[in-house]
């Protein structure tokens, strides 16, 4: 199993907390809000469609709503194999920052 | 709310670039988002957001796009091989059609392409311009590229802009080579900077310096080898004939062959400063004969129109003086005499002088051409168009089932698209073959060296595909968008399909109406080329033009023992008669004078063209006196001062008849006061000099041995190639070391012809083929019709139609067709060769016949293309036919 990327690994954990709620509009308002800048659509879909590729997404039709001509969202939900991305990227990250604490680059970090 | 949109143009560019895959959930995302903010804030700022939020997705959706378009489009190009498949017949005429098309198109394009390169390939190509004059002299227009001799080094002494001048003066001189033989080639004498100013290769030899010494030449490896039996021939000495002396220059460059396409073109080229010693300080320093080239080369910024006014003033400086001298002192100098400057790469396509150093090109032939070739190549477009949408009915089924499974119409068109590139793909290769089958022929008929090679020219790769995609598209785009729109409820219910829907059969119909126009067109013009031409060469033209032999007179030696060479010519039994002149019918070049007849004030003249004759030479052409008699040996005068006049110069002096003219005075003006005074003896009756392109015009014959340049030597219809060698015997017992040229009389006359020959052929093989690619589509078509008639005939035969009438009820249509086709076309056609005609002052009259014959042509050839199919689904079973679907 491949590496997540930053990313991915972003685009995924929203996609799990946003339930039933994860499609386009709100996955790219948590995903812009999580890294603190617009994130674009095109970005987003890229991102998505890799994912889903590496089927760790999978993807169903929400139901047809008025005034929207016939057009459903898409709405993304994390696989089995997403969530043991999400538990290797977790131990990864966890070895990466274990033992450094969060104050440690306040200032400068020079640790002599 | 909902009245207000989000931009448009934005949202189809999502949809474009988005693949069909995510489309409609990324328009989704994108359209919730724009909503929300239009009611939290306003819909400026939400239209706003949009675009700026497409533009910042641009990058990922074409990496999104291309991705799509990859997969998908192995998915199309299958679809499309197996409807090629399933349909060959159909793809095989798609395919001929288009790559005879493509096929013609791209050899015009080669050869436009090569007319208009013609002295491109010079560095300095856009700065250097040709000296010309031109004005009016006594009432008649001229216009030149030969100037004098000190022109070139003036303007550059007196114009700073003017960077530079090059000289060209070329001379036929008879070459020794290492045989002792002579050959007479043509050397270019130029200035030392020639190769500052033009792109000429020199392979050996220094460029700069290689042309300043008297006596020095350059020439190409070839003529190296052919005169002094070396390529290596640097510092080897070669002899030319100049006159009766022998003349000695020092090969000290060897260059590269001139290109093909360039204007001037020659294998010698000597230094500029061995006229000095040839023609001395006098001839080189006048200001009055004109026989040189003169190109000058322009600084970067020069301003061309300002220099042109400059000009006038510079005449006025060097010529006014001379001139006035010479013309009397109340000329307008600014009416005489004008410098015009021609840009060097227009001089092949645009400029068709007296004196051009080269053969020239027509700019009117290329744009014909490449007209036409458009044409044929809008046949073959519209051919599958035509195709494509009578099928319609037969994939309207496969469409409205595609549509049904969850194809979406974007899908559909570019399937279609995909399958009329590949198709146009094919054809684009099989065209190259065919290209490059014809090429060799190609260029032995237009002379030209051109080559077909992609790895030459990358442009030619990339015209290429562009013009596979462009013609793909173009005929693709009407058939994919007409048949993508079917709905899918109404095709797969329908049993009796909507393939002859009103509108589509309506373009139908004006497409092959169309198609068979231009045709018809073609054909019209072939068959008017083809009896102007028959005119041309079987018209009287007051001579006897057949089985003479014309032998040039080049040396001194020659001319003056005219006499002897006469006689001794005469005892061969097949010789029946030899004239001596100085030009005969056929030549380009006729000298003309200002005469005035007695009784005439000062301001009276007419300009006649003239030339020298002998006693001998009306006869032996077998023109006809109307009055008067022929030069004579028993009248003294005859050799000094009598003339014969053709019947058009006599009405022009005034003479009410011929005979009226006879016994009367004329002058030859020699200067605006000298004249030769002339007695006229006898009156020719019009004969053509020249081509028939251009009227008679008044013309004198008078006898000067000194100005003789042939021998016109009638012989008897057998034993030519004998009588010739005699010929030549003859020659040689006379001078031996002169070369003995000869011609024949009607074939130097058929030569002015030729460029009217080729347009004739090129009429002829331009309507075959738009006939054939126009006929594929007819038969095409037939098929289609009668195989979806196929019922309806079964059912007409159980009914007891005979064959005839069915083979007349199919045919009909396309007889309709064609007959329409020709009223659009007769008008056309007769518009456009009137205007050839009018080229001709010797013409046939335009009548109906070539058209009638064109169209019953076009008629007879569209019945025989569908009378196979007609004739097929007539005598067919009735029992099969109602067993189809």
């Amino acid at each position: 199993m491949k590496e997540l990327t930053k990313i991915e690994e972003i685009l995924l954990l929203a996609i799990w907390r946003l339930k039933k709620d994860a499609y386009g509009v709100k996955i790219r308002q948590h995903v812009s809000t999580v890294i603190n800048k617009d994130f674009s659509y095109g970005h987003l879909y890229d991102a998505l469609s890799q994912l889903e590729k590496k089927e760790f997404v999978q993807r169903e039709l929400g139901e047809v709503l008025p005034n929207q001509r016939g057009r459903r969202k898409n709405i993304y939900s994390v696989t089995e194999l997403g969530f043991a991305a999400l538990r290797k990227a977790r131990e990864v990250n966890e070895a990466i920052w274990d033992g450094i604490p969060r104050f440690a680059f306040n200032n400068r970090g020079d640790n002599e | 709310m909902n009245n207000h949109h989000p931009p448009r143009i934005a949202r189809w560019l999502v949809k474009f670039f988005s693949g069909d895959d995510q489309a409609n959930s990324m328009i989704y995302s994108f359209e919730e988002e724009f909503y929300i903010i239009a009611k939290e804030q306003n819909i400026t700022r939400a239209r706003m957001w949009y675009w700026i939020q497409v533009i910042k997705s641009m990058p990922r959706f074409t990496k999104f796009s291309i991705c799509w378009e990859a997969t998908m489009f192995k998915n199309y190009l299958k679809t499309a091989l197996r409807n090629i498949k399933k349909h060959k017949g159909y793809a095989f005429i798609n395919i001929t059609g288009l790559a005879v098309g493509l096929g013609i198109c791209l050899l015009i394009l080669l050869f436009v392409f090569d007319e208009f390169s013609y002295d491109k390939y010079h560095d300095n190509a856009d700065r250097i311009y040709r000296v010309e004059r031109q004005g009016t002299y006594q009432g008649k227009e001229y216009h030149t590229p030969v100037t004098p001799h000190p022109m070139g080094p003036a303007l550059v002494r007196d114009y700073p802009e003017i960077k530079a001048a090059v000289r060209f003066d070329y001379n036929d001189i008879p070459i020794k080579d290492w045989n002792n033989q002579s050959n007479e080639e043509r050397i270019y004498f130029t200035d030392s900077n020639v190769f500052e100013v033009f792109s000429f290769k020199l392979l050996k030899g220094d460029p700069a310096t290689t042309l300043v010494e008297p006596n020095s030449i350059i020439l190409t490896e070839e003529m190296a080898q052919k005169y002094l039996n070396t390529k290596d021939a640097l510092g080897k000495i070669l002899t030319v004939k100049w006159g009766e002396k022998d003349i000695s220059f020092n090969v000290t460059g060897i260059m590269e062959i001139i290109p093909m396409n360039s204007h001037l073109r020659t294998d010698f080229f000597a230094s500029y400063s061995t006229l000095d010693n040839l023609y001395g300080p006098e001839r080189l320093g006048t200001w009055l004969s004109n026989s040189i080239y003169t190109y000058i080369l322009l600084d970067k910024n020069a301003d061309i129109a300002e220099l042109n006014k400059k000009l006038t003033s510079f005449i006025e400086k060097y010529l006014g003086q001379t001139y006035r001298q010479v013309l009397g002192p109340n000329i307008n100098l600014n009416e005489i005499i004008q410098l015009h400057l021609r840009p060097l790469t227009e001089i092949y396509l645009y400029s068709n002088l007296e004196f051009e150093p080269g053969a020239t090109g027509d700019i009117k032939t290329v744009l014909i051409f490449l007209a036409i070739s458009i044409l044929i190549l809008l046949i073959a477009c519209i051919n599958f168009m035509n195709l494509s949408t009578a099928r319609s009915a037969s994939r309207a089924k496969e469409v409205g089932l595609r549509k049904v499974v969850g194809a979406t119409r974007n899908y559909l068109i570019k399937q279609f698209l995909a399958e009329s590139i590949l198709l146009t793909a094919a054809s684009l290769i099989i065209a190259i073959f065919f290209v490059l089958l014809l090429l060799p022929a190609f260029n032995s008929f237009t002379v030209k060296e051109m080559s077909f090679n992609f790895f030459k020219s990358p442009l030619l790769l990339v015209g290429l595909l562009g013009i596979a995609v462009v013609v793909g598209i173009g005929a693709g785009i009407y058939p994919a968008f007409y048949l993508s729109a079917f709905e899918p409820a109404q095709v797969l219910q329908k049993t009796q399909q909507s393939g002859s829907k009103g509108g589509s059969t309506l373009l139908r119909k004006g497409l092959v109406i169309f198609q068979f126009s231009i045709t018809i067109i073609l054909l019209v013009g072939t068959f008017i080329i083809m009896s102007q031409m028959n005119y041309l060469h079987n018209k009287k033209l007051g001579f006897n033009k057949e089985h003479v032999i014309v032998a040039s007179v080049n040396d001194a030696n020659t001319l003056s023992k005219i006499e002897t060479l006469k006689n001794n010519l005469k005892q061969n039994p097949d010789i029946i008669s030899v004239g001596a002149s100085g030009r005969v019918p056929g030549n380009k070049s006729w000298s003309d004078t200002v005469f005035r007849r007695e009784g005439w004030t000062e301001n009276e003249i007419l300009i006649v063209r003239h030339f020298a004759v002998d006693e001998d030479f009306v006869p032996t052409l077998g023109m006809e006196l109307v009055a008067g008699r022929n030069f004579s040996r028993e009248y003294s005068t005859d050799r000094e001062s009598s003339i014969i006049l053709n019947d058009i110069a006599v009405k022009q002096f005034g003479w009410a008849t011929p005979e009226e003219a006879i016994g009367k005075k004329v002058f030859l003006m020699t200067s605006a006061t000298d004249n030769i005074t002339m007695t006229v003896i006898g009156v020719l009756k019009d004969f053509h000099y020249k081509s028939l392109h251009q009227a008679i015009e008044p013309l004198g014959i008078y006898q000067n041995p000194e100005y003789i340049n042939y021998l016109s030597i009638r012989i008897k219809g057998k034993n030519i190639d004998k009588t010739t060698s005699f010929i030549e015997k003859k020659f040689r017992e006379i001078s031996p070391s002169s070369d003995f040229e000869y011609s024949f009389l009607d074939e130097n006359f058929n030569k002015l012809y030729q460029s009217d020959e080729r347009m004739q052929q090129l009429f002829g093989y331009f309507s075959g083929f738009a006939i054939f690619i126009a006929c594929l589509g007819l038969f095409g078509l037939a098929a289609y019709v009668t195989e979806r008639r196929t019922k309806e005939i079964g059912i007409r035969k159980v009914m007891g139609a005979s064959v005839k009438q069915i083979i007349f009820l199919l045919s009909k249509e396309f007889v309709k067709w064609v007959t329409i086709a020709n009223i659009i076309a007769w008008p056309v056609a007769w518009l456009l060769m009137s205007d050839w005609l009018q080229g001709f002052a010797y013409r046939i009259e335009l009548n109906i016949w070539p058209f009638i014959i064109a169209g019953i042509t076009a008629i007879i050839i569209a019945i025989s293309t569908v009378m196979y199919q007609s004739v097929k689904a007539a005598i067919s079973n009735p029992v099969d036919s109602l067993k189809y679907e």
